[in-house]
């Protein structure tokens, strides 16, 4: 039974993968919108959960590493017209060496205080990107307005691959002896640095693998918007938003964040077009009811209900 | 002009400052010391009295001053449903789950505020102008803060030191197994300490809503100054938190005279971050057990 639920589950995969693989040459444009950014968001709800979910730090300023994708990409672009994929890969470099620098003394922190302290990095980040010593490079409250030219399938296929490369290096970690130090760490961190393992340089890696495709998924996204500012850039829904699809997928899984940010993304655009301004507190709510009666998220329900292979927890 | 009263003048100023951010930070450490939550709605309860004194005094003309007490009542009651319908529901869990919870809860109250009374930015301009103290111009809503400030806190103090539910407080702030063994009722004595962190935030925001402008997203900017501060004086602890708000306002204050004004949003992460790196278990902080 099992074998046969795990081959629906693959098929199912594979036709998902093919659907997002076609979807901008068979859809209008509107749809292949709505397309692109249930890419996007699952970049950003994946890459959260390359820390979050496997070392159990939660992240409150997710937002802050795809902004900084977002500028770098910009501003390579904008100000020394960089080739594109050169600008897009610079988003993500300079949000990994950025997720390095803050994660030596961040990292140091547990439970409470690093998530705090995540959700003042994002903010004070973007205050810092608005004032005006930074002002020559990142032009304060007036944002970068810039053209990329590139097609929409370029940049469509370019999240594709962003989010296809992060869910393959989830599952290379999940199967992995660094991926195993992670859980430990989750477990419990005093255990497993007694028991040989290297904490801080692991949560540092995985800070800075989460920070490179957040990125990365910030530069792509950038050219699509053709413009930053610190204001939507930093807006703390591009944290909230991917937390609440991991969660609801599954925190620590490989597909949870798939799932979880394709279902939510469409009912993100529903909300959007209903209830705009109340667009943040449906996922509030959302969020308190996953934690308080779906705590593992919707996978592992459905595993606990036959409805999928029970698998090793990761 | 000369360095030295500029920094004289600061810390003056960050004094009363930090006494009204202290109003809001004994709230937050009681809450986390008794039940190892950190809630992030905090910042939301202090926004909801500021909302609720302004529309008091410019809808019904009920002077601030009454409203403080009003935000105190009403802010309680509040917290305590919070607490009895859903946070007591995580108590004993893993720290994500009462930290997801709260943030949750926290992201719906300020964009329902947001919806409701719209994102302008409003002030109660009830105590205006300012008076001499000690050489510096104070205003005359940061001594009124500071005044409520103390008597508040006192309040708490001798609540906490003589009362008997006070005591259940500390006990199980201590150690809430033991508090349990000794017959003491420990889900009562989170909800209680929970709605008294609420109305402590409540009755702050009331103050703040007549020394500052307030907006539906302002909970935010006071949640990260309240943990900055109990971080700065130990999680859980009720006498660091009142030594680490006076730092802090004086931090703040010196840093808006120096640097850009905007800066001093930044300063929470900065004090953090220096704290978190020298000392992680804070200026006067047990190790967590």
């Amino acid at each position: 039974m099992n074998g046969l639920i795990n081959k629906v589950g693959v098929i199912l995969l594979i036709a998902f993968s093919g659907m997002m693989a076609i979807a901008p040459l068979i859809l209008d444009r509107a749809d292949a919108n709505v397309a692109y950014l249930i890419l996007y968001f699952v970049a950003l709800a994946s890459s959260w959960n390359i820390l979050s979910g496997f070392t159990g730090y939660i992240n409150f300023g997710h937002a802050a590493f795809m902004g900084v994708g977002m500028y770098a990409t910009a501003i390579s672009i904008a100000d020394f017209s960089l080739w594109w994929p050169l600008a897009w890969i610079l988003g993500g470099v300079f949000a990994a060496a950025f997720a390095f620098i803050l994660g030596v003394p961040v990292l140091r922190t547990r439970g409470p205080y690093f998530a705090i302290t995540m959700l003042a990095v994002a903010e004070g980040t973007r205050v810092l990107f608005g004032t005006s010593y930074l002002e020559p490079i990142t032009r304060a409250g007036d944002g970068i307005a810039f053209s990329s030219g590139i097609s929409f399938q370029t940049k469509y296929y370019g999240m594709l691959i962003t989010v296809a490369l992060c869910v393959w290096v989830t599952y290379k970690i999940a199967t992995s002896q660094f991926g195993l130090r992670l859980l430990a760490i989750r477990e419990d961190e005093d255990a497993a640095e007694s028991m040989g393992i290297n904490s801080p340089r692991l949560k540092i890696a995985a800070f800075v693998i989460s920070a490179f495709f957040a990125g990365l998924a910030g530069g792509i996204h950038s050219t699509f918007l053709h413009y930053v500012d610190p204001f939507h850039t930093f807006h703390i829904q591009f944290t909230i938003i991917p937390i609440v699809m991991a969660v609801f997928g599954g925190v620590g899984t490989i597909f949870g964040p798939v799932i979880g940010g394709t279902i939510l993304q469409i009912l993100n655009d529903f909300i959007w077009a209903h209830f705009l301004q109340l667009n943040m507190a449906v996922f509030g709510v959302l969020l308190a009811f996953l934690i308080l009666f779906l705590p593992q998220g919707f996978l592992e329900w459905m595993k606990e209900g036959g409805w999928l292979a029970k698998t090793r927890r990761i | 002009m000369a360095l030295l009263p500029i920094i004289y003048n600061a810390l003056i100023v960050g004094i009363f400052i930090g006494s009204i951010y202290g109003l809001i930070a004994v709230g937050l450490s009681l809450v986390y010391g008794v039940m190892r939550v950190v809630n992030i709605t905090h910042g939301e309860f202090v926004m909801l009295g500021a909302f609720l004194t302004f529309f008091a005094w410019n809808l019904f003309g009920i002077n601030p001053l009454i409203s403080i007490a009003i935000a105190l009542v009403v802010l309680f009651f509040l917290g305590l449903i919070i607490h009895r319908s859903l946070v007591e529901r995580v108590i004993g869990k893993p720290m994500l789950s009462s930290l997801m919870l709260t943030f949750g809860v926290s992201i719906f109250v300020w964009n329902t505020a947001q919806a409701v009374f719209t994102t302008n930015i409003r002030a109660v301009s009830y105590l205006g102008g300012s008076v001499s103290f000690v050489g510096v111009n104070i205003a005359k809503s940061y001594i009124l803060g500071f005044g409520i400030a103390v008597l508040l806190v006192v309040a708490l103090f001798a609540f906490l030191k003589f009362s008997r539910w006070g005591k259940a407080i500390r006990a199980t702030s201590q150690n809430d197994e033991v508090a349990i063994v000794c017959g003491i009722d420990t889900k009562k004595v989170r909800t209680l300490a929970f709605a008294l962190g609420a109305a402590f935030a409540g009755s702050a925001g009331a103050v703040v809503s007549m020394t500052w402008f307030i907006f539906p997203q302002m909970g935010f900017n006071y949640l990260a100054k309240a943990f900055a501060i109990i971080v700065l004086g130990g999680l859980g602890s009720i006498p660091g938190a009142l030594i680490g708000s006076l730092i802090y306002g004086a931090a703040e204050s010196l840093a808006g005279q120096l640097l850009e004004a905007r800066m001093s949003q930044v300063i929470p992460f900065v004090i953090l971050a220096t704290i978190l790196v020298v000392k992680p278990s804070g200026l006067f902080g047990a190790r967590e057990r």
